[in-house]
């Protein structure tokens, strides 16, 4: 609890994160940087400076914070599940890049298998890696967790094409697995609950209006959808389904709990990164919540790591503003700062 | 008792001049910059703040690296706090940063680039000692290189790889015929056989974890036994030059520690001056900073910036300015000896402006307090002593610490004195013209030690006496606090109230133990109350009815002063009902809070009990005796020091900073803060 409570402290208060966006060059940002606790996460990077870089070691940051709160923490089983998420990330790369036909030096460069070493398991990625197409790397995958939804997800890319099929199911397994850690260990745990909830809501919410908007059929689109449901009820989901269009389906989700989320855009495709985007936020708000109310180390723990995930999205998004001479004001437009 | 006086000023100037103003209100020093949370940086003080930065932050990290430390407790004690400051001479704040600059660049090159050919040789030295398990042995298994790469329908890796993947690189080649070696903790070596066929999915696996195929390194002779004569050679003149390196580093560090710590110090100051002042308005030519000084400079002032647009104004009053005004900081005004006693203060946090600053009351209070709970000759003497040393060796923060426990030690020291106690002896035990002291608290008859019970009653009765002032004082402070703040109708329905309250329930209280703790002769007694010595009927015919009308203004005061519309409208029944859950509190708070004073004589007797047990050691041989008797007068020295301490803090901060003293305010920052290791002098312009 100390740990989790120690990450929050450490966050950066919003004159440091304005003065970075203040930057002149990413050099500037690196040298700031080097004066806050993120010393050691930006040591590393060497020159030339790219935002990519950057966000290459928040991210390492991020999983390293996540490690050490998973080994302290006690029941740690919701953690454990949350940490799937960097390898499901790598897996979403290799697998989409295989779909595409890329070179494994053009996958390989978008891949850092730093959360895997953390815990001793890049033989998946690495496996995965060694395959020569996507049927064999589907093949060695099949005894991982990702098993079962990676096989789905070949059988629908192969009618569609849209290899972001990968990237739902890959999804699937991962929320899945989490859900399976919250129904052993946290279920009566609400502020656990608030976290867990909105994450999955998020999940089945976005996986409908991306498999209306690929016109997927209703019988393929619950194919994607993971239960027990929370506030997006298994009835919105049945109809958003059932929905004529994708904007329709959005309406429906306009009558839920999540109505505050969305901004109707004209482009649906738009629309639906704004729904995204609304759910990270109100994630993000959500993870304040332990840190008022809780005592037991676990939900704390959670909320540290999702504060801290917060807090690299937006260094990530300075270092790439700060990279491309975008103004103060348009930096800090797309930074999150909770109070 | 009252914070300096502080005036607002707003200087506007031209951007170019934001350097300069910068400069200049740091010659001025008592300025507190308000900083300025929504405007963007100013792009040159920006510029200038990043320079000092990069200074500071190099600094820090060589810091680091070596070790470098500040002068700790241990050290200013034992080898005393002496800081050869270093002298700075500048213009301005951009000269200062460019000789910072000249005197940091070559240092920090300097011990960078030695420690960056350390770092390296220490990675070259684990390179060399896990080739050299490798060649050792790939020549104990008579392995030839040329020949496993010469195989036809096999192919065999031989690699040396980092242990820590040992585990992963077996798991992701979990169908092959896979041999593993530990050379050193770090360093492995592995051996793999494979069928020709399966060598691209190999290698792209060895790949990912970054092992490539055993080589001679090209430096070295493709020979076996040449290389690894050359890697033994390599080795030792790679460790001899390792221990030269850091004997460079060592003498270096010697050198220059107070420059380094300097440079540090001067790079962290320019950085929080700039910081400070660095968000200057929204305008686009013009640059605006504002903050406050103490009005007795307003003179020196206005002459100082008379060139620029001045603006000065009067701080108002809390209760005159708009709700959503920002609060001014809080200059304290203490004497330097009163200021020893500022971190009591501080625990609770700073006096707003408008408050009073208690720091005089606890300079008279706290020691008293101390003394009497710590209360022997010796220990007292020894504290002082103590106190003395901190004072000189110490550095400005330790200085006050010296300051409280001289003080502490001396008033220690009388009441061991009147107590006639040293070390846990009697005073008249050695010297026989003291044989009586004021207040015998402890007996000594034929070698047996007790309490004088009679003693006992008197030092709990001083105790709770002191308690009793001392909460007075509090009330006090908390009428004259409202009465200073304007806010009459809560002084007159709940702070004066209160006040009389507790003087007439102590007198009542008085009466009450005067007619021998009964209700029954309260009116017609005419024995002496204790203290006072007034007669029981007559104190309590004063005190009772006294009593009851300040308990009826409390219930009903502020109900009254809803009707007559003098207080805020609320509830009238609330208002009643609150009314008379605070008589409530009141009275159990003023019982809990005076009888709490009791632990100062309580502690005064655990410290004396526990030198009585102690001093039994004297019937012990002499050589095991003297040492027990230093060791652990010294051992309960340290603790009750401790507990004496942190009793003393809590009877400030629970008992009687709660009746008057908020701490919510927060301390004025001069300009330029108050430097350790260096000092600048401006030039003249």
């Amino acid at each position: 609890m100390v740990k989790s409570f120690a990450s929050r402290g450490n966050l950066l208060d919003s004159s440091t994160i304005e003065g970075l966006a203040e930057s002149k060059n990413l050099d500037d940002m690196l040298v700031k940087l080097r004066g806050t606790v993120y010393v050691d996460v930006v040591s590393s990077i060497e020159p030339p400076l790219t935002s990519n870089k950057f966000e290459m070691s928040f991210h390492r940051h991020l999983s390293q914070i996540h490690h050490k709160l998973m080994n302290v923490t006690p029941k740690n089983e919701i953690l454990t599940a949350y940490y799937l998420k960097y390898i499901a990330s790598n897996l979403k790369i290799l697998l989409k890049g295989r779909a595409q036909n890329k070179s494994d030096e053009e996958i390989s460069k978008h891949l850092d298998m730093y959360a895997e070493e953390l815990i001793g398991r890049r033989d998946l990625i690495v496996k995965a890696l060694s395959a020569e197409n996507i049927e064999q790397t589907i093949t060695l995958l099949k005894k991982s967790e990702f098993g079962e939804n990676v096989i789905s997800a070949l059988d629908i890319y192969k009618k569609t094409s849209e290899f972001q099929i990968f990237d739902i199911f890959i999804d699937k397994a991962y929320f899945d697995y989490i859900l399976s850690a919250y129904k052993l260990k946290n279920k009566d745990d609400n502020r656990i609950r608030d976290i867990v909830s909105v994450d999955i809501d998020a999940y089945n919410g976005l996986a409908v209006l991306r498999g209306k908007l690929w016109n997927l059929g209703s019988s393929e689109i619950k194919k994607f959808l993971i239960s027990p449901f929370f506030d997006l009820t298994e009835r919105n989901l049945k109809a958003m389904i059932d929905a004529e269009s994708v904007a329709e389906s959005i309406e429906i989700l306009k009558g839920t709990v999540y109505h505050k989320i969305i901004l109707t855009k004209e482009n649906v495709a738009e629309s639906i990164l704004g729904i995204e985007d609304g759910f990270q936020l109100m994630g993000y708000r959500r993870a304040f919540n332990p840190f008022l109310w809780d005592i037991d180390g676990t939900s704390i723990a959670l909320g540290a790591i999702k504060l801290t995930e917060l807090e690299m999205r937006n260094l990530s998004i300075i270092a790439f503003g700060v990279e491309h001479h975008l103004g103060v004001k348009d930096i800090m437009s797309k930074i999150i700062f909770l109070k | 008792m009252v914070v300096q006086k502080l005036m607002k000023a707003t200087l506007v100037s031209p951007r170019n001049e934001l350097s300069q103003i910068t400069t200049e209100l740091s010659r001025f020093d008592m300025f507190h910059v308000i900083r300025e949370g929504n405007s963007q940086s100013d792009p040159n003080l920006n510029d200038l703040a990043l320079r000092a930065f990069k200074i500071l932050i190099n600094m820090e990290e060589i810091h680091k690296e070596l070790g470098i430390k500040e002068i700790g407790l241990i050290d200013t004690l034992t080898k005393g706090n002496k800081v050869e400051k270093e002298k700075f001479k500048a213009k301005d704040w951009k000269d200062f940063i460019e000789k910072l600059e000249a005197d940091a660049n070559p240092l920090i090159n300097d011990l960078q680039s030695l420690l960056s050919e350390k770092r390296n040789l220490q990675n070259q030295i684990v390179e060399n000692k896990s080739l050299k398990k490798a060649f050792s042995m790939l020549a104990d298994l008579s392995v030839d290189l040329d020949i496993l790469r010469s195989l036809k329908q096999f192919h065999v890796f031989f690699s040396v790889f980092s242990t820590k993947d040992l585990i992963e690189v077996r798991n992701s080649l979990s169908d092959d015929i896979f041999i593993s070696v530990k050379l050193t903790p770090e360093r492995s070596a592995l051996f793999i056989a494979i069928s020709v066929t399966e060598y691209d999915r190999v290698e792209k696996i060895l790949r990912s974890f970054e092992i490539k195929p055993f080589e001679i390194p090209e430096r070295l002779p493709q020979n076996l036994i040449e290389a690894q004569n050359v890697v033994n050679q390599d080795l030792d003149r790679q460790i001899i030059r390792l221990n030269e390196i850091t004997s460079t580093i060592s003498t270096k560090v010697e050198k220059s520690t107070q420059k380094m710590h300097s440079i540090r110090e001067g790079a962290q100051t320019v950085h929080e001056v700039f910081t400070g002042v660095k968000k200057a308005g929204d305008l686009q030519h013009f640059a605006v900073v504002s903050g406050y000084f103490p009005k007795k400079n307003i003179i020196d002032f206005k002459k100082k910036f008379s060139k620029w647009i001045t603006l000065i104004e009067d701080v108002k009053h809390e209760e005159e300015k708009e709700e959503n005004s920002s609060n001014e900081p809080t200059l304290m005004k203490n004497f330097p000896f009163i200021r020893a006693f500022e971190p009591i203060t501080l625990n609770k946090g700073p006096p707003k402006y408008s408050d009073v600053d208690p720091t005089p009351l606890i300079m008279l209070t706290f020691p008293v307090f101390y003394g009497i709970m710590f209360g022997d000759l010796g220990h007292g003497m020894i504290l002082s002593l103590f106190g003395i040393l901190l004072y000189i060796r110490g550095n400005n923060p330790t200085k006050k610490w010296g300051v409280m426990l001289t003080v502490s030690g001396i008033t220690a020291s009388i009441v061991g004195f009147s107590i006639g106690e040293v070390f846990g002896f009697a005073i008249g035990d050695i010297i026989p013209s003291l044989q009586h002291p004021l207040l015998e608290i402890v007996e000594r008859h034929h070698g047996v030690t007790s309490f004088n019970k009679e003693a006992v009653t008197t030092i709990l009765q001083i105790s709770i006496i002191l308690g009793i002032f001392h909460l007075t004082l509090g009330f006090g402070l908390d009428v004259y606090k409202t009465i200073r703040e304007k806010e009459y109708v809560e002084a007159f329905v709940d702070k004066i109230p209160t006040f009389i309250m507790y003087i007439f329930g102590v007198i009542f209280a008085l009466a009450f133990l005067g007619a021998g703790n009964n209700f029954d002769g309260l009116l017609t007694m005419q024995n002496p109350i204790p203290l006072l010595g007034i007669p029981v009927a007559q104190a309590t015919l004063i005190s009772l009815p006294i009593f009851v009308i300040a308990t009826i203004i409390l219930i009903f005061g502020k109900p009254v002063a809803i009707i007559l519309k003098k207080a805020p409208k609320e509830s009238l029944a609330m208002s009643l009902i609150m009314g008379l859950v605070e008589f409530i509190i009141r009275i159990v708070e003023f019982l809990a809070n005076t009888m709490s004073y009791a632990r100062l004589g309580v502690l005064l007797l655990v410290h004396a009990a526990l030198l009585m047990v102690l001093n039994r050691a004297v019937s012990l041989p002499i050589f095991v005796a003297i040492p027990m008797l230093i060791i652990f007068n010294v051992l309960v020295m340290m603790l009750e020091g401790l507990i004496v301490y942190i009793q003393d803090i809590r009877l400030h901060l629970y008992e009687w900073f709660t009746k008057f003293y908020e701490g919510t305010g927060f301390i004025f920052q001069k300009m330029k803060p108050e430097p350790t290791y260096f000092d600048l002098e401006w030039e003249e312009k």
